[in-house]
């Protein structure tokens, strides 16, 4: 533990109140701070900031190493709020900021001076709403193609046909100049650029990075983003939430159901309903499987990029088995809308255990395999080992989860700290973390959590008792105004839903924080000094997923 | 068979304004041509989105689409001619495919795999922003596979069926 959060008491046990943090907050300039009740909202401390105190309040979070979680753009109709969702470390407590900007300037200062990983997110919401952030470096559309003329996600916006124009190729000139610069300060070449993807084998979807290169070295990268943006969040707003889940699964098709379970846990969040003790068994089993097929892509792909072919057919041998298993319990293999308010859709079948039972017993001793074969081979470690090293303020800095953070040193892991499900108590396991921060120590840490997801299943199959699976939930599902936030841990890290709810049947305003998001935005700082073949290897170690940074 | 293969592709191409027919016809050599052709397709390794999940397990170790002769996966567009689309199509990406499509040699195919790919899926909704509603807006599409997501069986039933179109010589295809 390389950073210590502020000394309080665990958020679940009691009411927690954090009075030092809000006197603070008060100083630096935050007016109306308030502290909210976690379980019902999943915030502890709620502020409203003016655009001038911003900063001054955001600096005082950073110095109590708190990490951006994500922005939020909200039209309020008629003025716009940005929420700036902040986090501290295993028990700390989580902070909301709101700043106001009225419909006509839309206007805010932006905070890349304080925390680098606003940059991404204050460029979405750029993109969706049209709000201007001063002096930010960077400012043009993240995730909207550079012709389009409207923000989807303002209330006013009722769809428009975009028109194609006939030269669509874009030519990013901010990265072109600012690669000028930097090649006249520095006395290198300043116009060889190397374009990789979005049609690329190694960019696991549809990625654009823009690389500046001095032959083999990397002088800088930029991300180019939305080539799979689908607008899902307008949709949220169109569909009533049962309908929604749906599109929940599509979001990271290799762990639907850990997507499943954050929207759910959401809904349970809001309205109180709470799931049976077999559906929350039988959630940590999916999700645990989903888990392990999740990881297996990784190490197939990973590896796939780096060269080895072979790894990828055993992979996914191992994850054709699991998704048999998804087949027959939910009905589909990828998309499987299983986990639900309430608890599971439906229960499993007769021979689920044993043949769960049966697979974890054979993946035992295939991941004693791939970590010899794998892991300590000497062509792996090579490309590896100190390459592209994450320090544990940068991760912090940047709100970056999952196996990348605990590769990075920082022991955190939401199954744990944040009790979103009572079982990961009651069972045995432990939180991997390695302290390297480059992609063997990423690697490592993957292939240590496949072992702990084995342990859980295998444990929680024999927690597996008969009951309902799925508590009365009412035929119209309504939720009642107000905010919620819920957080669950997936694959990747982190997967937070911010809702704003009016009461009705569909939502306000639904917010997605993605893990692979903040994860794949560390690439922009891993890059420069690098080769092109190391990118390769960053972004495999990784692991994003390009749909759900786009949604 | 010839003419009507002639006959088929001049109709497509009716469009394009320097396709002319062969005078002379080698109507053995064709055949053979298209039977060594649709037992050697060669995709292109494009996966934008869930689709693109099962087209590799369609190519990895359960469904092993190299028994079909389909599952060399290539990474250029120069050297692929079965354009597979597995994934959502949206409109910044539209010109990219548009672009990989030409940069394919002819005779060249195409496979729209899943709902998104055929009309926009579960994206098809008449005010959404980004979405291109079907992939057939932008490249001739021969194939179609139902499903969110289809099973890798889909694709191979796919790949069989365009097979058979291929040697009988009734595709999209257009011919250089």
């Amino acid at each position: 533990m390389p950073l210590e959060p502020e000394a309080v008491e665990p958020v679940a046990e009691q009411k927690a109140v954090y009075p030092e943090l809000i006197e603070r907050l008060r100083k630096a300039g935050a007016t109306e701070v308030s502290s909210l009740d976690y379980s019902k909202s999943g915030m502890d401390v709620d502020a409203q900031v003016t655009p001038q105190s911003l900063c001054a309040v955001a600096s005082i979070l950073k110095h109590g190493h708190f990490s951006l979680e994500t922005l939020v753009g909200v039209d309020r109709q008629p003025e716009f709020e940005v929420l700036y969702l902040f986090k501290a470390d295993n028990e700390g407590p989580r902070v909301k900021l709101r700043a106001k900007t009225d419909r006509e300037t839309a206007t805010l200062p932006t905070l890349t001076n304080v925390y680098g990983g606003a940059d991404w997110y204050e460029r979405e919401v750029f993109d969706m709403f049209g709000v201007n952030f001063i002096d930010h470096p960077h400012l043009r559309p993240l995730l909207l193609p550079h012709f389009t003329k409207f923000h989807p996600l303002r209330k006013d916006f009722h769809g428009a046909p975009i028109v194609i124009p006939e030269d669509t190729v874009e030519i990013p000139e901010l990265d072109v100049q600012a690669a000028t610069k930097l090649g006249q300060s520095t006395g290198l070449r300043s116009d060889f650029f190397l374009n990789m993807g979005p049609q690329h084998p190694s960019t696991h979807g549809v990625l654009r990075i823009l690389l500046h290169v001095e032959g083999e070295t990397i002088l800088g990268g930029r991300c180019h983003l939305g080539y799979s943006h689908r607008g899902t969040e307008k949709l949220a707003e169109k569909k009533q939430y049962v309908q929604f889940l749906p599109y929940t699964d599509r979001m990271d098709y290799l762990s639907p159901l850990n997507y499943n379970w954050g929207f759910a846990r959401l809904l349970e969040t809001a309205t109180g309903i709470e799931s049976t003790p077999r559906a929350e068994v039988l959630r940590v089993i999916m999700c645990e499987l989903s888990r392990i097929a999740s990881h297996l892509v990784w190490l197939g792909t990973y590896l796939l990029d780096l060269g080895a072919i072979t790894p990828f057919l055993y992979c996914f041998e191992d994850r054709e088995r699991i998704l048999t298993i998804f087949e027959r319990a939910t009905g589909q293999r990828m998309t499987t809308s299983y986990i639900v308010a309430g608890g599971v859709r439906n229960d499993v079948y007769s021979t689920f255990s044993l043949e769960i039972s049966e697979l974890m017993r054979d993946m035992r001793k295939r991941l004693v395999e791939y970590d010899k074969l794998v892991i300590g081979n000497e062509i792996f470690l090579m490309r590896t080992d100190k390459v592209g090293i994450i320090s544990p303020e940068l991760a912090i800095e940047y709100g970056v989860s999952g196996p990348c953070l605990r590769g990075s040193g920082v022991d955190y892991d939401a199954r744990r700290d944040e009790p979103y499900c009572e079982l990961y108590k009651e069972l045995e396991w432990k939180v991997p973390f390695e302290t390297g921060g480059d992609c063997l120590s990423r690697s490592r840490v993957r292939m240590a959590e496949l072992e702990q997801s084995v342990n859980l299943v295998e444990q929680a199959l024999l927690k597996l008792e008969d009951g309902p699976v799925r508590s009365k939930v009412p035929k119209i599902f309504k939720v009642p105004a107000g905010e919620y936030y819920s957080v669950t841990e997936g694959p990747r890290g982190i997967i937070g839903w911010y809702l704003i709810a009016d009461g009705s049947q569909i939502p306000y305003r639904l917010k997605v924080r993605v893990p692979s998001f903040a994860n794949l935005q560390t690439v922009e700082q891993l890059m420069p000094g690098t080769r092109v073949a190391d990118v390769v290897s960053i972004l495999g170690s990784l692991d994003v997923i390009i749909p759900e940074i786009d949604r | 068979m010839s003419e009507s293969l002639q006959s088929t592709s001049h109709e497509e191409a009716g469009a394009d304004t320097d396709h002319i027919p062969p005078i002379v016809q080698f109507l053995p050599l064709q055949k053979a041509l298209d039977l060594a052709r649709a037992n050697s397709l060669w995709p292109l390794t494009f996966g934008i989105a869930c689709c693109a999940i099962e087209m590799m397990a369609a190519s990895a170790s359960r469904y092993d689409a190299d028994r079909f002769g389909a599952g060399v996966f290539r990474n250029s567009p120069r050297q692929a001619d079965l354009m597979i689309v597995a994934g959502t199509v949206n409109l910044k990406m539209a010109p990219i495919i548009k672009r990989l499509y030409d940069q394919m040699p002819s005779p060249k195919w195409v496979i729209a795999l899943g709902s998104c790919a055929i009309c926009g899926g579960p994206f098809d909704q008449d005010d959404n922003y980004a979405v291109l509603q079907g992939v057939e807006k932008i490249v001739p599409v021969d194939i179609f596979v139902p499903g969110c997501p289809p099973r890798p069986e889909a694709l191979l039933h796919a790949i069989l069926e365009l097979q058979e179109r291929i040697k009988s010589g009734s595709t999209n295809a257009t011919r250089a």
